[in-house]
């Protein structure tokens, strides 16, 4: 029978460092397991609770420490206008705008057949922005030859949020983008939709909100098949 | 255009570099649990990066770049404060103060629940759950910042979290699994 999937192999899935047979292997085992499923959500969800108790907002500057950098400033302030004009924009949007998807990684969703998985676990503002403006840039995206690329937005946890009709302020975009981009597809997770019904809260999902019975079968299923994935 | 491309460089070096800080400071926080020595921490390594930015070959992996320099001025301190002791297992508290006022003012009990459990694993886990879960770096880039094996970065998240699951299952912070389903 299965040999059991170690902690460190299932922290790998969770955190997408997994490729090629491995990930292949342990997708088919997450796919016919719940209790393994449930073991990477609860995974998800640790991460999500680590990233929310450390906001970056409440990081702190000293602004008499700022100084340091003023001798390095001065002398340069010359070529920096002209320089300006042709810098600005070459980083417009890098690894430290985390709403934007990076060269690199649109050619590898290329490279996974134009299709790709982007996951939301959570209602954290942050992390909603980010998400909408990800799938915007990945809808809008076009494969080698002009094709439009294919979009499964999979939300989860307190993601489901963003596709609710009641309470998400940010619904009619939500709406507004899935009309203008058929090639993207909204997909809440049932699963998170009964947590939330055991909390007391009621549901009502947006028009043409898809659901399945889980998000992690559904990304699992999805990865299997060829699709590049992208957590939030 | 090599000038320009020079001077541009430097410029976008700059302005990354301080658009790093309050990441770089958030990181610091979590490994040294002191907002002040966090500040020292992050001013200290600025200037290094600063000092050495020609050895940042592109700019694409500047912020592991300056998580390395950080984890080196952080075991530096240590070092300075308890040479004898395994960086990895130092119990810090005695070297920082605790109970900053942020962490008094701080108003959600989950929020405060999930920051104790994560200052209170040993520094060596600490640093790699923060690294992975905060930083979002590969586990290469975190071998590569903590100069340690990949393998390593593995059991001590592995370690890490199955203690920060237990404990904030234990607070109700986290569903038990059975409802997770």
């Amino acid at each position: 029978m299965n040999t059991p999937v170690s902690d460190e192999l299932l922290n790998a899935f969770a955190d997408n460092q997994l490729d090629g047979a491995e990930k292949a292997a342990l997708l088919e085992r997450l796919a016919a397991d719940d209790a393994l499923r449930a073991k990477v959500c609860e995974t998800w969800h640790l991460k999500e609770l680590v990233r929310s108790a450390h906001p970056q907002a409440a990081a702190r500057t000293r602004d008499n420490r700022k100084s340091w950098h003023l001798f390095w400033r001065m002398p340069l302030a010359a070529g920096l206008l002209i320089a300006f004009g042709a810098a600005s924009g070459w980083f417009a949007h890098d690894e430290y705008d985390r709403s934007w998807i990076p060269g690199p990684e649109m050619e590898a969703i290329r490279s996974h057949g134009n299709r790709v998985v982007l996951h939301l676990v959570s209602d954290e503002p942050v992390q909603i922005e980010a998400a909408l403006r990800k799938a915007e840039q990945l809808a809008k995206a076009r494969d080698r030859s002009g094709g439009p690329i294919q979009v499964e937005f999979v939300a989860n946890g307190t993601g489901v949020h963003l596709l609710q009709e009641a309470g998400s302020p940010l619904a009619q975009r939500v709406v507004a983008m899935r009309k203008t981009y058929a090639n993207l597809r909204l997909i809440a997770c049932n699963e998170a939709i009964e947590r939330l019904h055991e909390k007391g809260e009621q549901v009502t999902l947006l028009p043409d909100v898809d659901v399945v019975s889980s998000a992690v079968s559904q990304i699992a299923i999805r990865m299997g098949q060829g699709w590049r994935y992208l957590q939030v | 255009m090599g000038i320009l491309a020079f001077i541009s460089r430097s410029r976008q070096f700059e302005e990354k570099l301080e658009e790093s800080r309050p990441r770089l400071w958030r990181l610091a926080r979590s490994w040294c649990r002191s907002g002040a020595l966090a500040d020292d921490l992050v001013q200290e390594a600025m200037a290094k990066a600063l000092r050495n930015h020609g050895q940042l070959r592109d700019m694409e992996s500047l912020h592991a770049w300056l998580c390395g320099i950080l984890a080196n001025c952080w075991h530096d301190h240590l070092r300075l404060h308890r040479p004898m002791a395994d960086i990895a297992e130092v119990a810090e508290d005695e070297l920082v103060a605790e109970g900053t006022p942020e962490d008094d003012c701080l108003q959600s009990q989950l929020v405060q629940r999930v920051r104790r459990a994560v200052a209170e694993l040993p520094l060596g886990q600490r640093e790699v759950v923060t690294l992975v879960d905060l930083e979002e770096l590969s586990y290469a880039d975190v071998a590569a910042v903590l100069a340690i094996p990949i393998g390593t970065v593995m059991s001590r998240l592995s370690r890490a979290r199955s203690t920060l699951k237990d404990q904030l299952r234990r607070q109700e912070a986290l569903p038990r699994l059975a409802r997770i389903k």
